[in-house]
């Protein structure tokens, strides 16, 4: 892989990244609604005052003035960005929006990581299985159980999922990342706490992708049994088990490989949904919480975050890619 | 705090050795096969193990301490008496900041850890002495004294915190005031314009703050900063007064200098964060950690009432409503606030036989202000908005909106009605005209100004269709509640003939589309008492606050920016609301205030101006399993959990100040651990 290649690779997921933090900009400055306009008008409710001055009083809790011209914003957002600051957050000056990023990221990358992990291996495995046995009732009711899964959004699970385990069965919490009680820090009660919260969410994530990456391995592994090299392999006497974890897995992982990076980035986006759900810390939830807001810079560094981190997962799995399968040669 | 840099490292290696060694007990398995094959087996399984075990380990080391090291770490006693409550933490750790008026602030612990001079409780008007120890009027002043207290950090709280409070923020009570001074350590004097409002009214403008959330040896800077600008704006003259204007310490700081300098300081003092973030406060309980859905609050040693509250630790619980259903059901929370719908509330008392709900009058009403610039409709015209009111049927509006509500055959009464018969004189209660269910009657009366029926559909004067546009907010909480109930108003318009459409909004834009006029009627708070349910506080609302304008889209006039309202009493004499009710303060005979408010009340109840569907009664669970001392409680059985609506007396004082929003902290001057 040549150097070139890679910085030619780098570039274009750097003018990505650069695109859709120009259209999450502009797109959240033209949305509709006025988040101060609201508030006046509770405030003059409430203080029986003239709407005109509950909008003064209003705009001073903001650290936003709502009528800098667009193009001045952006000077400032931009500049900021180049030296590594994503901006202060609207609703609280007080606070970077890299405070928000470094609270919340490590949550959403615990549960999103260890989701994926999750997922990807007992979906490959049971991809392998349901390919490798794809006649009989058993990877018939698997197949139909990975249609399924596969095909309900992720805040439905999340939902039901609540609903049995938390509220029917009672077995898990029904929000938060730990409970209050416990000391946060390196110590096991809060270590056991964190994981207890974790697993409903880290679950869902694993229930929805599980599906379909048994789904994509079995369909690659019917393909890769086809292939003359499995023939020959049997032909020469080589054990099953072999066959089909070196020869067949092995091979029908390489498409799969490549869809890691779109599961990870689907993740990261969805985490809105799951983390609101289980009113979890992560990314999504503060974007979530942004939104209602309207707190425009919080939204844009979140969104900004959540694009880089998709776009360079994919960046880097196209550069792997050639590593792990040799037929390909990147760039030519 | 946790630094989780420290950690990192040593985490990362301490997890990675037990995966690994798990993988290394986990390849010794692999049974009959050959030995070359199994040893490579065992070696790709390693690699592939280690490899995953390492990503994890950072993954979760890294996500571990940072995610908490946020938190300060202490440990909570583990025997305490903690009361759960709902409602969280309402900002999350990221976003904390110690300072009650900076940015997010403290979130819920508002309500648990600042005090006021005084606490007023909603629904009974009645107010508590808090730190206040006594007041007297002398004149045109009014004399505050502070008990014996002290801010978290130690520090006696003085007459200067007061004085504090009033300089950095623009309380309602300043516009009535020319300044408030420090007498003393302990004596806040307020100053009030000549000529001085009445003084039960005086205490009702200073009752509702809570004044002690700004320690000067904290903000000092920033309140003498604020005092220095304040100085600057000159006094409001008396031809400025006589036309309405109003200003802090009846000052006039429209300029914009003044506005710059005003906002630049606020700015600067939001980002102002006490040491090591901790709020300085003297309310009951005090921040001790806060994570994304929980807050624990410990109890303040130092309260000047401590012996009085019987709870070691308050843990709020943020929760949906779905949440806090099945936390009721589970005995999770030893407190739920709203009602619930009768099907819901019923299994919750089947599966909890602690559960209890005690339900209350709210001095609010759900229902429709009435656009009198309508396009669509003779809204302007007096029996075309009585002919709506006479179409509805209310019962199955309220069984809807709110089952325990109560209907009433008022249109609108600016006070809530159900407190018609305490506020409005009884002869004028006779006279105030009644808008039972009566289709006939809407007839006469459409047919009186020109309406005509063709096809089955009202047509106005000049024969234009009239299709009525329903507004509602999509933010209402609880959702999709009064959507259902706007939906049901339509299907009774149509059935009379009136063409009607329900667009429900999103909350972020639904207030501009009411001020553009695009609905002609609008879902909102009717008749409702945001602080005093006496009638000047909802009437001064309802004819001068903002609802006039927004929803109602009563004439303006264009050189003060008044209402024009265009009304008169049983009489036939003509009254201006707006100028009465800027006059009622400094009305020192009740006679005359009574006077007035009788015929404003009978105005806004014959014009129409908006149709009150039900009134709304609201409610708070309590779990008797987890405290006691609970109003009623040897008759809870009897009542078989649902309690019924107090009238008077203590249980309905009791029973208001369950209601955190409606009376703050109040209830744990009483509630005792089960």
């Amino acid at each position: 892989m040549s150097a070139h290649y890679i910085l030619r690779r780098l570039g274009v997921a750097l003018l990505t990244i650069a695109a859709s933090s120009v259209l999450a900009f502009v797109l959240l400055r033209n949305m509709p609604g006025d988040i101060f306009q609201n508030q006046a008008r509770d405030l003059a409710r409430a203080q029986n005052i003239p709407f005109e001055e509950a909008f003064r009083q209003i705009v001073l809790q903001y650290n936003y003035d709502p009528t800098e011209p667009m193009l001045k914003q952006a000077a400032r957002y931009y500049g900021g960005l180049l030296h590594g600051n994503l901006g202060v957050s609207m609703y609280n000056a007080n606070r970077t929006v890299n405070d928000y990023v470094a609270y919340a990221l490590p949550w959403t990358l615990l549960i999103v990581c260890t989701a994926l992990t999750l997922s990807f291996f007992l979906g490959i495995g049971l991809g392998g299985f349901m390919a490798w046995r794809r006649s009989g009732w058993v990877s018939g009711s698997l197949t139909l159980f990975c249609t399924v899964t596969s095909s309900i959004p992720v805040f439905v699970f999340a939902f039901l999922l609540m609903v049995f385990f938390v509220f029917q069965l009672g077995w898990f919490p029904m929000s938060g990342a730990y409970d209050i009680m416990v000391d946060p820090g390196l110590n096991l009660p809060f270590l056991l706490s964190a994981g207890y919260h974790a697993v409903l969410p880290i679950f869902t994530f694993v229930l929805v992708s599980m599906g379909a990456w048994a789904l994509q391995m079995k369909a690659s592994g019917i393909a890769v049994m086809g292939e003359d090299f499995i023939f020959a392999a049997h032909a020469r006497g080589i054990p099953e088990a072999v066959i089909r974890t070196r020869y067949v897995m092995r091979n029908a992982l390489l498409p799969i490989v490549t869809s890691a990076a779109i599961v990870f980035s689907g993740m990261i986006g969805n985490g809105a949904f799951v983390e609101s759900t289980y009113i979890y810390p992560g990314m999504g939830k503060i974007l979530a919480e942004a939104s209602g807001r309207r707190d425009f810079a919080v939204m844009q560094g979140i969104l900004l975050i959540i694009s880089a981190t998709t776009i360079l997962a994919n960046f880097v799995v196209e550069l792997f890619y050639s590593k792990l399968d040799p037929r390909i040669r990147s760039g030519e | 705090m946790v630094d989780g840099r420290h950690i990192l490292a040593p985490a990362a290696s301490a997890c990675g050795a037990v995966l690994q060694a798990a993988v290394r007990c986990r390849g010794t398995g692999s049974g009959s096969l050959p030995r070359t094959i199994r040893g490579r087996m065992q070696r790709a399984r390693r690699r592939l193990g280690v490899g995953v075990g390492r990503c994890l380990c950072w993954v979760l080391a890294l996500a571990l301490p940072l995610g908490g090291s946020c938190q300060p770490a202490s440990r909570a006693q583990g025997k305490e008496k903690v009361l759960i409550l709902l409602g969280g933490g309402g900002v999350n750790p990221a976003q904390f900041t110690g300072n009650p008026w900076g940015g997010s602030g403290i979130g819920n612990m508002w309500n648990w850890s600042c005090e006021g001079l005084f606490q007023f409780c909603r629904m009974t008007d009645t107010i508590s002495n808090r730190l206040a120890l006594s007041i007297r009027h002398d004149g045109n002043r009014t004399l505050v004294t502070l008990r014996e207290a002290v801010w978290s950090d130690g520090v006696p709280v003085t007459a200067r915190d007061v004085w504090a409070f009033y300089q950095l923020h623009d309380a309602g009570v300043l516009t009535y005031l020319t300044a408030v001074n420090v007498l003393d350590e302990k004596t806040v004097e307020y100053v009030w314009r000549e000529p001085a409002p009445y003084e039960e009214f005086r205490l009702c403008v200073i009752a509702p703050d809570k004044q002690l959330t700004l320690p000067y040896h904290i903000y000092g800077p920033w309140v003498d900063r604020a005092a220095e600008i304040r100085a600057t704006a000159p006094p409001l003259t008396p031809e400025e007064l006589a036309a309405g204007k109003k200003g802090p310490f009846s000052r006039s700081t429209s300029s914009t200098e003044y506005q710059k300098q005003w906002t630049d300081n606020w700015r600067d003092f939001k980002k102002a964060e006490p040491p090591n973030r901790m709020p300085v406060l003297t309310g009951p309980f005090l921040f001790y950690r806060l994570n994304e859905n929980q807050m624990l609050l410990r109890k303040n040693p130092r309260y000047w009432a401590a012996d009085r509250i019987r709870f070691d630790y308050l843990k709020l619980i943020a929760a949906t409503p779905e949440q806090s259903i099945a936390l009721l059901k589970n005995s999770g929370t030893a407190q739920v606030d709203g009602s619930l719908p009768l099907d819901i509330a019923q299994a919750v008392i089947r599966r909890n036989r602690d559960a209890v709900f005690f339900p209350m009058t709210d001095p609010a009403c759900h229902g429709f202000y009435l656009n009198q610039q309508s396009k669509n409709a003779p809204l302007g015209r007096k029996e075309f908005r009585k002919a709506l009111n006479v179409v509805l049927r209310k019962a199955p509006l309220r069984e809807a909106g709110n089952y325990y509500g109560q209907e009433f055959d008022f249109a609108t009464t600016a006070v809530a009605p159900g407190y018609v018969a305490k506020y409005v004189s009884p002869e004028v209660v006779a006279r105030m005209e009644r808008y039972p269910y009566n289709p006939a009657r809407a007839e006469e009366l459409l047919t009186s100004i020109g309406c005509r029926k063709v096809d089955g559909w009202w047509l106005d004067g000049a024969g234009l269709p009239i299709r009525l546009s329903l507004g509602v907010n999509g933010g209402w909480i609880p959702a999709g509640v009064v959507a259902n109930v706007a939906t049901l108003v339509a299907d009774q318009l149509k059935a009379f003939g009136l063409q009607a459409d329900v667009n429900v909004v999103d909350g972020s834009v639904f207030w501009d589309r009411v001020r553009a006029g695009q609905f002609d009627l609008i879902f909102d708070w009717v008749d409702v008492s945001w602080s005093f349910t006496y009638p000047y506080f909802p009437l001064r609302d309802y004819y001068t606050g903002s609802v006039w304008r927004d929803a109602m889209k009563v004439p303006e006039d264009p050189e003060t920016g008044h209402p024009v309202w265009d009304v008169e009493d049983w009489d036939g004499k003509k009254l201006d609301p707006y100028k009465l009710l800027q006059e009622m303060p400094y009305m020192q005979d009740a006679r005359e205030r009574q006077y007035w408010i009788d015929r404003l009340i009978w105005i806004a109840n014959e014009n129409a101006f908006a149709i009150n569907l039900y009134q709304n009664v609201t409610g708070e669970w309590y779990n008797r399993g987890m405290v006691k001392n609970l109003p009623l409680e040897d008759r809870i059985d009897e009542f078989h959990q649902m309690m019924p609506i107090p009238e008077s007396g203590e249980v309905l004082q009791k029973t208001a100040e369950l209601n955190i929003g409606f009376a703050g902290a109040s209830v744990l001057f009483w509630l005792e651990p089960r």
